[in-house]
């Protein structure tokens, strides 16, 4: 048994495939933060009063804050004053009008993380923004989404050029007092991606968009606004990576969706950023606040993750069910491995009459990761024939790892339906000798059973994407079988 | 190509195998018989490289190698296969996938190059076919909400595409109706050839009425303690398993 | 209840107690760690969906005095007509004081039976000092504790029949009683006991008790408790409980009565081999407020524990679940299961279930389920079909989501008694009565 344990802790090492550093001139603002940082961030972009003034009132109010203790990981807490609040790419200081104007070392380390910025992307069919450590640097696709009349721009975009937009929905879903980090979100963030799909467009190809923190000492702070008006659809995809550096770095993103009546926004993460080496030095700390509003009758929000990166996850894509027979969902896999903690679920609160809510959750252990899922179903009374469907499973490899289930469900309706079902376990040796007695090899045979293991999940990821994230386990896991 | 010479095994400190003796040449098919609790599955697990037996003395040669220094994998990719008298479960994972992640990791043994998913196809579907097994099925999870009849006719499709050099088959017969066990037994006798051996361990006659053995042994308390043709099986059927027991005990 | 009219109350008792110093230090330090923190609000995790307001605010006597003979007498009355047999071994206590005129200390051999007052210093087991970090409550009742039971059976005694302790609320309104139960199981004992909490007529108080548990190896404890107060009082309870190796213990909670009721269980599978079945039913309308609180520590490998819970919750009841089920590091071979169900029945019923997993092995099966929803139509329609009307179909089928925890009562008696106890609570009782 204890070689075998061996062998298979052995199995679960492995390598950082992003961990690469891009050597381009950047611009930095000095660390620290206080209102003239502020101000200074909302200059250098450019922005109207009234973003200037929101991103102040949301710094106040953080001052007032704690940063929240109830999450089941353990940090080293965070000097915010040692933090550089915005870091760009020197040559966007003439921002770039076209693709080609985009720094060649920038496009070459989007070559290296895969991603399909030129041609490849027009193959792909997937329009892509990239934010390269605050600011997003180049939007392909623009033209044919704009025929549609889909808005696809850098956040910074959309604050000059749809500024009633912005100001409509901004903070609408996640307002800046909501958290510890929403608030300092609010105040500091410095791009993101901005979506409008207007009433009952379906938008013509995946939106997508790569985060990378390059710079080091700096946070990333990025804020995405999608709004799906009346009977429109869309999909969108984000990946993200980070190099490998021996401090930890700070990601605190905030992500707000809004569905209006009949409209359906599909999110998909594959979050990738650098968890830290095999003795957990380094790494990213994940600290996002996503959530989503079905706003009008009818809509669909349906979240999809992947979480193989970051040191420390905390982060509850939710939805607030507001609308008549609206649908929320939540499919999520996530991996701590080595000394990765990752503490992340979601919450349904449903609000409107026959809301409905499934959350699938895999959860998978590794060396001495932590992994917990926390997730609140809460049935308001207006809900009436509201339904819930939970299934939260986890997945040990190895003695020395954790797994958690935190669940709270709070109903105050009687004909709503909730149901929750959890199970945790390790890999079973029957299914690992199953597997070898077929002639697949150890490794392999982990890597089938907890790809299996997870198909619920990648099922729900577009197609291209399911298999970049099947292989992202493999690799997430390899040496890591328990 | 198998030969098992004075095989102890134990579970958790009790004694299962108590220096049991067999030799398999190609060609030949061998049935092991026996009452409940008598070793058959633990021999067939051992075989296959199953852990948390521990062998205490003996040794199991295979085509002149020792067996039980190899990995269950390596058991698998060098031609031993095992039908299982339960097959596992697993969720997630389609029989396809599972079907020709095998057949490849066989070839790439052998020196092969791997199928690709036509050819895959290709050389699956006859056996699906003898099998009684319908295509949605290869889309299913592997065992998953599986009849017990389906589970074992899943087992031989698998020993139908991966063609083992040894093939040993655990209770196949358990658990199916006549029309199941002559598909089992078809899919079985399709696959006799002079450069290929077959363990059949069963409790009851009927599956050797079908697959008929060229050697016939009676397992009793961790011992072969009789060994004969297709005779002695007719034999055990009509007369039950204590007759030999004494014979043997009386020895 | 102000901090300052607590400690007056606090010296009060602490001069009329008649104990050492080292109980009365031990007493003044529980008092002092109670005061520190004060009671515990929403804002603790552990008290989320539980507000204490109700019995934080209101006034009451922490040191209720003995029941004149009157009294007494009512409550024997009342006792024989509930049909309780005089002839079992039992403790009854009075508004949290011990009456020994109507109890009875004889029990099986090896299996001694007191008065926590009664018992010398000396003679009380180690852990009925035990201080408890983590239950505020439980700490003030560490203060304010004059009495209780002891049950101590020595190795491999056993009872023949269930030992009774009955805690009759007399009526008095405006008392806060803080008994203890000391239960002590020497190597292969096998004890029952039935506990019964009932009112004699309905009076506004607080019943707040500890029970603590040690179960030597192989031994066997069988718990059940009817709770069955009028719908004014407040009952908190925690019942903590430590398992040597193959020890077995078997809980019955059912909470039928009470306005705010709070269950904290701990128990410590300390010993390879260990067992704890914990299986619970409560009713919460009206008004009333039942929160069931587990705490299930896989210590020693080879554990088991299977939790089972369930609610019915009918008009402005609020039911509440909180388990959680902790597997230490190298703890392996570890089976836990839980489940919270439950059916809300009214429009302004309220549940919370929280079903808690932290693993920290790997060689584990635990699984939790929870499940909420109101009766099932197909069902009721089916029995509609069938001929019956609506309302006694709804009973049936309530009745029924009860029975699956009724059906593990071993003791038939008590069950039956149960069983109608629930069906007279169900909204059309009388007809429900006879559907076992």
């Amino acid at each position: 048994m204890a070689t075998e344990q061996k062998e298979i802790t052995d199995l679960v090492k492995r390598k950082y495939e992003h961990g690469f550093v891009t050597d381009i001139e950047q611009e930095f603002v000095p660390p620290g933060l206080d209102e003239d940082v502020i101000r200074l961030i909302s200059q250098k972009k450019g922005e109207p009063e009234f973003m200037t003034e929101w991103r102040l009132k949301a710094y106040r109010h953080w001052l007032t804050m704690k940063e929240p203790d109830w999450a089941h990981v353990r940090f080293n807490p965070i000097d915010y004053q040692a933090i550089s609040y915005y870091a760009a790419p020197k040559s966007q200081e003439d921002a770039p009008k076209s693709l080609d104007e985009v720094d060649p070392k920038l496009l070459e380390t989007y070559d290296k993380l895969g991603i399909p910025l030129h041609e490849r992307a027009r193959l792909a069919g997937v329009a892509v923004d990239a934010v390269f450590d605050s600011v997003s640097v180049a939007t392909t696709f623009k033209e044919k989404l704009a025929e549609a009349g889909v808005i696809f721009c850098s956040f910074s975009d959309a604050v000059k050029s749809h500024p009633e937009l912005v100001r409509k929905y901004l903070g609408s879903v996640v307002p800046h007092r909501d958290n510890f980090y929403a608030a300092l979100n609010s105040a500091v963030f410095s791009d993101g991606s901005f979506v409008y799909v207007p009433k009952g467009v379906r938008c013509p190809m995946e939106l997508s968009t790569y985060f990378r923190i390059n710079a080091a000492n700096t946070g990333q702070f990025e804020r995405t606004l999608i709004v799906a008006d009346e009977g429109s659809h869309v999909s969108y995809l984000e990946g993200c990576t980070a190099p490998m550096r021996d401090e930890n770095q700070l990601h605190a993103a905030v992500v707000e969706l809004v569905a209006l009546e009949g409209a359906e926004i599909k999110y998909s993460t594959v979050q990738n950023w650098y968890p830290g080496d095999e003795q957990g030095v380094g790494g990213i700390y994940n600290f996002v606040t996503k959530r989503g509003e079905c706003r009008g009758a009818n809509s669909k929000i349906s979240w999809t993750q992947v979480e193989t990166g970051s040191a420390i996850t905390w982060k509850y894509p939710s939805c607030v069910l507001r609308g008549e027979n609206s649908v929320g969902e939540f499919y999520s896999v996530a991996v701590a491995n080595n000394y990765q903690q990752a503490d992340t679920g979601t919450k349904m609160v449903h609000i409107g009459a026959n809301t409905r809510s499934t959350i699938i959750s895999k959860g998978i252990s590794a060396g001495h990761g932590q992994n917990a899922y926390r997730g609140l179903v809460r049935v308001l009374p207006t809900a009436r024939g509201a339904r819930n469907y939970t299934q939260c499973d986890s997945l040990l490899l190895g003695d020395k790892c954790g797994a958690h289930t935190f669940p709270y469900i709070e109903s105050r309706q009687r004909s709503a339906r909730v149901e929750h079902e959890a199970t945790t376990s390790k890999i079973s040796e029957d299914q690992l000798f199953y597997c070898r007695q077929r002639g697949l090899s150890e490794e392999d045979a982990v890597n089938m059973i907890v790809n299996g293991f997870c198909r619920e999940v990648f099922k729900e990821l577009p197609m291209e994407f399911a298999v970049e994230a099947q292989n992202l386990m493999n690799v997430t896991l390899e040496g890591a079988v328990g | 190509m198998l030969t098992i010479e004075n095989l102890h095994v134990s579970v958790e400190e009790r004694e299962i195998l108590k220096g049991l003796d067999l030799s398999v040449n190609a060609g030949e098919v061998h049935a092991i018989m026996g009452p409940n609790g008598s070793g058959k599955s633990t021999l067939a697990q051992v075989l296959a490289g199953k852990d948390n037996y521990n062998v205490t003395q003996g040794r199991v040669l295979y085509r002149g190698e020792d067996l039980l220094e190899m990995e269950p994998e390596e058991r698998a990719r060098r031609g031993v296969f095992l039908a299982f008298q339960y097959p596992t479960e697993i969720p997630g994972v389609n029989n396809a996938y599972l079907l020709k992640a095998a057949l490849n990791a066989r070839r790439e043994a052998d020196g092969e190059q791997p199928v690709d998913a036509f050819e895959f196809m290709r050389l699956i579907r006859s056996r699906m076919e003898l099998m009684n097994i319908s295509k949605e099925f290869l889309n299913r999870s592997v065992n998953e909400g599986f009849s017990g009849g389906e589970k074992k006719r899943n087992e031989i499709l698998q020993m139908l595409v991966l063609e083992p050099s040894l093939a040993i088959l655990d209770e196949t017969d358990s658990g199916l109706d006549v029309d199941a066990l002559k598909i089992v037994a078809a899919g079985v006798n399709s696959l006799r050839s002079a450069d290929r051996a077959m363990v059949l361990v069963t409790h009851y006659e009927r599956l050797l009425e079908l697959i008929v053995p060229d050697h016939v042994h009676v397992l009793s308390d961790g011992r072969i303690v009789k060994s004969g043709d297709h005779e002695l099986a007719r034999e055990l059927d009509a007369r039950g398993y204590d007759w030999v027991q004494q014979e043997a005990a009386s020895a | 209840m102000n901090t300052e009219a607590l400690s007056r109350q606090f010296a009060a008792e602490l001069d009329r107690l008649p104990r050492s110093a080292e109980a009365a230090a031990r007493r003044a330090a529980a008092f002092e760690a109670f005061s520190a923190a004060g009671f515990p609000t929403r804002r603790d995790e552990q008290w989320r969906y539980t507000d204490l307001k109700p019995i934080s605010t209101a006034e009451l006597d922490f040191a209720p005095p003995p029941p004149s003979t009157e009294l007494v007498s009512r409550v024997a009355e009342s006792l024989d007509q509930a049909g309780f047999d005089e002839a079992t071994s039992r403790l009854v206590f009075i508004d949290g004081c011990y009456c020994d005129t109507l109890s009875r200390t004889t029990a099986a051999a090896g299996i001694s039976l007191a008065s926590l007052a009664s018992c010398s210093e000396a003679d009380l087991p180690v852990h009925a000092h035990a201080p408890f970090d983590g239950h505020p409550l439980a700490t003030l009742n560490a203060a304010f504790a004059r009495d209780g039971a002891l049950i101590a059976a020595e190795d491999g005694a056993r009872t023949t029949a269930p030992i009774e302790l009955v805690f009759v609320a007399g009526g008095r309104s405006g008392l806060a009683a803080h008994p203890r139960i000391v239960i002590d199981l020497g190597q292969g004992a096998e004890v029952t006991l039935i506990q019964h909490l009932l009112d004699l007529e309905p009076g506004r108080g607080w019943f707040n008790a500890v029970t603590e548990i040690v179960q030597a190896p192989g031994s066997h404890l069988t718990l059940y408790r009817l709770q069955d107060h009028g719908t004014r009082q407040f009952h908190t309870a925690l019942m903590r409980a430590e398992l040597a190796e193959d020890a077995k213990l078997n809980c019955g909670y059912f909470d039928l009565g009470g306005r705010l009721v709070r269950n904290d269980f701990d128990v410590r599978l300390a010993g390879p081999g260990a067992e704890a079945d914990l299986n619970g039913l409560f009713l919460a309308s009206s008004g009333q407020h039942t929160d069931n609180h587990i705490r299930m520590d896989h210590i020693a490998p080879r554990t088991r524990s299977a939790e089972s819970f369930r609610g019915i919750i009918g008009d402005r009841g609020h039911g509440v679940f909180n388990g959680k089920v902790v597997v230490h590091r190298d703890a392996q071979h570890i089976d836990a299961r839980q489940s919270s169900d439950n059916l809300l029945l009214a429009d302004n019923a309220e549940i919370d279930t929280k079903p808690e997993l932290e693993i920290y092995a790997d060689d584990v099966k635990c699984s939790h389920g929870a499940t909420i929803g109101e009766l099932d139509d197909d069902q009721l329609f089916y029995l509609r079909a069938r001929g019956l009307a609506d309302e006694e179909a709804r009973n049936l089928l309530t009745f029924a989501f009860a029975n699956t925890v009724l059906e593990r009562v071993a003791l038939p008696e008590l069950r039956e008694l149960v069983a109608a106890r629930v069906a007279a609570r169900l909204p059309n009782g009388a007809t429900a009565g006879g559907t076992r």
